[in-house]
């Protein structure tokens, strides 16, 4: 049977390996990935925690890590990773970094 | 006319085979038409639900879009599920599109999921969405890739 850790581990991985699209969304630090017919969300709450969801086709949440259910410093090492690489591919960091510092050059 | 007299039963049963060489093939051959005939008809039924899947959904993006205009909160939380619904509905159904149109119909079911958590937080503790401005945006995005999908199905339907 899978557990959401590993669902965490693989994304993780594939995420560091520049195979999964994530994409911002309207929502402070949070950030969205279509896997399949499923998808993910990775966010921080109000109080700076991350928050990883799994949801089915229609986007019924199917399973959850928090800092209530995973209190393993690990594991929201692991979250807060993520959630930085996320948000690095969604918002395109390092192209515009590169831009930027290509303005700066001339 | 004595020898078919004697033989008439390897005449029968030679002219059977005949027969039965000459329409075999036929009856593959007509069987194979009819069930590409019912493939075709189903094809078009699917895409014709769809469509009207396709045209249901845009209408509720209007509408969810009005009800966010008019800050109508808790009105508008009875409809992101529905969407969501729909949206992996249309998913499965549409299965001669691309991987783009594909991904685009995927990825508006999570951006709803999004919005519709920031909508529930804000109506359970009576205030607005933190980031109300950027919902309609969203809404608006998933709306014109519906409608392209939704000119792509008919451009099928038409061709048909």
């Amino acid at each position: 049977m899978a557990e959401v850790t590993e669902i965490l581990n693989k994304l993780l991985e594939r995420t560091k390996d520049n195979r999964v699209v994530w994409k911002s969304t309207p929502a402070p630090q949070t950030f969205v990935a279509v896997i399949g017919k499923n998808s993910v969300i990775i966010q921080l709450d109000n109080s700076d925690q991350p928050i990883f969801r799994v949801n089915n086709k229609t986007g019924e949440t199917i399973d959850s890590m928090t800092r209530r259910n995973y209190p393993g410093i690990g594991w929201q090492d692991q979250l807060r990773e993520l959630h930085e690489l996320a948000r690095r591919m969604a918002l395109e960091v390092d192209n515009e970094l590169d831009e930027l510092l290509k303005a700066l050059s001339e | 006319m004595d020898y078919f007299l004697d033989n008439w039963g390897s005449f029968v049963g030679v002219l059977s085979l005949v027969i039965t060489i000459i329409g075999f093939p036929i009856a593959i051959l007509r069987a194979t038409q009819a069930r590409t005939a019912s493939r075709e008809a189903r094809a078009a039924v699917i895409r014709m639900l769809s469509i009207a899947d396709l045209q249901r959904a845009i209408a509720l993006i209007q509408r969810l879009k009005d009800l966010h205009r008019d800050s109508k909160w808790e009105a508008s939380l009875e409809h992101y599920q529905a969407l969501r619904v729909m949206l992996a509905d249309i998913d499965s159904r549409l299965t001669d599109i691309s991987a783009k149109q594909r991904f685009d119909i995927r990825s508006a079911i999570p951006l709803m999921v999004v919005i519709e958590n920031n909508v529930d937080e804000a109506v359970r503790g009576a205030s607005q969405p933190s980031e109300a401005s950027g919902f309609n945006e969203v809404l608006n995005d998933i709306q014109v890739s519906l409608e392209n999908l939704a000119s792509f199905a008919f451009a099928g339907e038409e061709d048909d």
